[in-house]
């Protein structure tokens, strides 16, 4: 008896804590007004389903300011949204950073686009939506990738709205067969600078690595790939930027007389760093005062160039095989000797 | 006794360095195969795609060889950029590895397909273009001294013919002008523009570098 006593109390103590929790947890989840509605009045008759990742690409600062979120601070970008090109760009540049690195989405739907898609709960911020590539009828489709400013416009003086609607771009170039073959063709070109570095561009197939190469001045900083299936998503990333260089890219899907080219240019631009500038205190005098600076130029030797290794490893072949059989007869000639005597 | 277990000391490590020999032997043996085989692999792959010219057929200098192009019109609104980068580079891809083409050694009977950049890795499977272009005449192309790879440069002639041909319905046939052996760091010896198709390959020690310089037949 005492017992079952003993049992109720604690089975009521867990429910009543477990009801205490849940309560607190519901009135300290944060609620945000931000909302973006996908309308898919141009993918009307597609009958497939498609996935929708949404991305949080910023936080808004000021209403000229943003600074990207964590998973894309990584990246060579400037997050410039001054015109309609630059943000087609800026939101290119994001999505291929974002697949490159399987980054994990802020909300993702998967769904046919029969009506409206519509995700709630957002904070402040840009967004960058996006979504995969399909085959609906032996035909591709996608969409270009959007990028959208959630936020309350009244309380920074801009147009921006707390509840926006999407209606995505066909990308009308791509609708090609799936049993086509395509071409990518990668093009990089710089602002800002005189100086053209190597561009590392990896192409990627379906977000996995299909290809790295560099465009430099022997091939006139331009690749193609070619017969590449067009049931595939190819997209491209650059590596490895020297320092104070942003990058963008911008895609375009050409019907060259029948035949598919995704057409990526990259676009590398040098932002020179800011630095503080100390002004000297004029001096009172008539006679100019000229201030000699010395410099030193600290060169620091580099190992010769020489041409790649393209030798097997032969010599130490000779070399063990002789030494083995001076050691395996100087060895046999000692046991000899020592049998004998 | 003593003088019995030095002996059979020496005995076991000359036995370990013949050994060591042996294994070196079959290991670089064993590279030769296998680059052997995925050159020939990669070949047959290009040759489904294309239709390459036999070793010893003739060709007329500079044939247009039937091969599936990307026709160019000037209705379409391609930019300057990619149509010249169309008609003129074209590469394939075959397992994540890019070439630009296939060179045709004559004399030695060697097919070979180029990658379009320069990696030990990709080096150890088929030869590489180190720099330069067919269109810019002044392509530069480098392998291992394998037999089945450039080996056998050395043994070639002034005179010898050898043909690339490349993704853009071309094939080119060169002419050897000069065989030399230089030094490692002697790049310039290479990286020169006067010649219009270039071989290295490293000599059999390793230490120095045969070099095989062709003009455009």
């Amino acid at each position: 008896m005492k017992c079952c006593k003993i049992i109720r109390i604690i089975v009521a103590f867990m429910i009543f804590t477990s009801v205490l929790c849940n309560f607190s947890l519901l009135s300290s989840a944060e609620q945000y007004d931000g909302r973006i509605t996908i309308d898919f009045k141009a993918f009307s008759g597609l009958d497939t389903e498609m996935r929708w990742d949404i991305f949080k690409v910023a936080d808004i600062v000021d209403s000229t300011s943003f600074k990207l979120t964590e998973d894309f601070q990584k990246y060579p970008i400037k997050f410039d949204v001054s015109d309609e090109a630059k943000m087609s760009s800026l939101a290119y540049t994001l999505s291929y950073y974002a697949i490159s690195d399987s980054l994990i989405p802020y909300c993702s739907k998967t769904c046919k686009p029969e009506s409206l898609l519509i995700a709630e709960n957002l904070p402040e911020g840009y967004y960058l939506i996006q979504s995969n590539q399909v085959e609906y009828n032996s035909v591709v489709y996608s969409a270009a990738p959007a990028l959208v400013c959630v936020a309350d416009g009244e309380k920074y003086g801009t147009d921006w709205q707390l509840d926006i609607t999407v209606i995505p771009k066909l990308g009308l170039v791509c609708s090609g067969a799936a049993s086509d073959k395509i071409s990518c063709v990668v093009k990089a070109q710089w602002t800002n600078t005189n100086e053209k570095h190597d561009v590392k561009v990896s192409l990627f197939k379906d977000g996995i690595v299909y290809d790295t190469i560099t465009l430099n001045a022997n091939n006139d900083w331009q690749y193609v790939w070619s017969q590449l299936p067009n049931k595939n998503e190819w997209t491209i990333v650059e590596n490895d930027l020297p320092e104070n260089f942003y990058v963008n890219f911008q895609m375009e899907y050409i019907d060259a007389d029948g035949n598919g080219v995704k057409y990526f240019e990259i676009t590398n631009s040098y932002e020179h760093p800011t630095s503080t500038v100390t002004t000297a205190a004029a001096t009172m005098s008539q006679t100019s005062v000229t201030n000699i600076t010395t410099v030193t130029t600290v060169v620091t030797a580099s190992e010769e160039e020489k041409l790649p290794q393209t030798g097997m490893l032969l010599w130490p072949i000779p070399v063990l095989a002789f030494s083995g059989l001076i050691f395996i007869g100087a060895g046999w000639y000692m046991i000899k000797k020592q049998t004998k005597q | 006794m003593k003088r019995k277990k030095i002996g059979i000391a020496f005995m076991i490590i000359g036995g370990l360095m013949l050994l060591a020999a042996i294994i070196i032997a079959v290991y670089n043996i064993s590279l030769q195969k296998k680059a052997e085989k995925a050159s020939v692999e990669i070949v047959t792959e290009i040759r489904k795609m294309y239709n390459l010219p036999q070793m010893h057929e003739e060709i007329p200098q500079k044939s247009e060889v039937d091969m599936p192009d990307f026709e160019i019109t000037t209705n379409t609104e391609l930019p300057e950029a990619v149509i010249q980068t169309l008609e003129n580079k074209k590469t394939v891809s075959i397992d994540n590895c890019s070439y630009i083409g296939v060179l045709q050694i004559i004399p030695l009977e060697i097919e070979l397909p180029i990658t379009a950049e320069f990696s030990y890795k990709r080096l150890k499977q088929t030869p590489c273009r180190y720099s330069g272009s067919v269109e810019s005449g002044n392509l530069i192309i480098c392998a291992h001294n394998y037999s089945s790879h450039f080996g056998g440069i050395n043994k070639l002639v002034n005179g010898d013919i050898i043909r690339f041909i490349s993704f853009d319905n071309v094939v080119r046939s060169y002419t050897v002008e000069s065989i030399e052996v230089i030094e490692p760091t002697d790049i310039e010896a290479v990286n020169t523009d006067e010649y219009a198709l270039t071989l290295f390959t490293c000599t059999l020690s390793g230490e120095a570098r045969v070099v095989v310089k062709c003009v455009e037949a």
